[in-house]
């Protein structure tokens, strides 16, 4: 939910290019309040994402799946 | 010539950083590849955001005298915002992750609503299905920052029930006929929509393209979840169509 979070975060991209085209000062505090809160959205998602998956990989059950998944599908391969 | 090559790399790097981002979560979406997923994520979004910069070479007549105020503020707003947001995720406490996520949350839909009023500001929308984009665009927005703020408020503590006002419906009417009226007073002149054509196709192009590959993106992650036993809800319409979408994970999983 958090990665999904991170990547609305660009819309800081829909902000940068609207300030870069601001002609006048509501123009030029919209956008920045737009870049603002879309970089806060981008970089806030993508610390706690970061946090959540590093606390996530520590137990990770999945690898000896996954192995188990490469041998089954390499059987057929050496008949 | 400056104007053709910046935005054909503009598009190149778009296309890059969107497949970047579509490889990321779709990494994160299984759980040995999950931690490298994010990274790849940021670097689509950083290449995103700098070779945004570049529009600087095609921005419109009326905006180039203002180009160096705006490219400082955007500067400012991308450090500052980048870096508050950035410390206090850092800094959070592990429990207080959920009203994090909301607060990021309700910033993105922040960011959608001012841009909304930015372009309402900016005389850049003038025929009637522009403004009702534009405005339903401020009302996703808007909505989305309210109410992540209040499920911020909620799940910290701050707010213990539910929020509630005598007569709240009629200000929110009473707001949705301001917002309509205002529009009439705001009213751009003939420049401002020539300068409207020349440029909205452009910015429309970029933005579309990028909502596209988030919708992409999420409805990605929301499958790829649910094959991975994940409690979202299904999207796809068939057992048939399903077993098939599994079929294909399975043979691409990384």
């Amino acid at each position: 939910m958090s990665g999904s979070n991170f990547i609305r975060g660009i819309v800081v991209i829909g902000g940068l290019i609207g300030l870069l085209d601001a002609a006048s000062v509501a123009e030029q505090a919209a956008g920045f309040v737009a870049v603002l809160l879309g970089a806060g959205n981008a970089a806030g998602g993508y610390a706690v994402t970061g946090r959540m998956l590093a606390m996530f990989q520590t137990s990770a059950p999945e690898p000896k799946r996954r192995e188990a998944h490469h041998s089954a599908t390499r059987k057929p391969e050496k008949v | 010539m400056l104007i053709m090559t910046s935005q054909w790399l503009i598009g190149l790097v778009y296309f890059f950083a969107a497949f970047l981002l579509i490889f990321g979560l779709w990494r994160m979406s299984s759980p040995v590849t999950a931690a490298g997923g994010i990274h790849v994520a940021g670097w689509g979004m950083a290449a995103a955001v700098i070779v945004s910069f570049l529009y600087v070479f095609s921005v419109s007549e009326a905006a180039r005298p203002h180009l160096p105020v705006n490219v400082s503020l955007a500067l400012v707003a991308l450090l500052l915002g980048g870096g508050a947001a950035w410390w206090s995720g850092r800094k959070a406490a592990m429990t207080a992750m959920p009203q994090m996520v909301a607060i990021y949350n309700g910033m993105g839909g922040g960011a959608a609503a001012a841009i909304a009023a930015m372009e309402l500001f900016g005389g850049r929308v003038f025929d009637l299905s522009a403004l009702a984009g534009t405005l339903f665009g401020a009302l996703i927005g808007a909505i989305s920052l309210s109410g992540s703020l209040i499920a911020w408020a909620r799940l910290d503590g701050r707010i213990n029930k539910p929020l509630h006002m005598k007569g709240l419906q009629l200000i929110n009417a009473l707001l949705m006929l301001v917002t309509l009226c205002g529009r009439r007073l705001a009213d751009g002149g003939h420049a401002r929509r020539t300068r409207f054509v020349e440029r909205r196709a452009v910015v429309d192009r970029c933005v579309l393209r990028l909502r596209a590959v988030v919708w992409c993106a999420d409805d990605v992650a929301h499958r790829r979840c649910r094959h991975a036993g994940g409690h979202l809800p299904s999207t796809m319409p068939s057992p048939a169509w399903r077993s098939a979408w599994k079929g294909l994970c399975c043979r691409f999983r990384p």
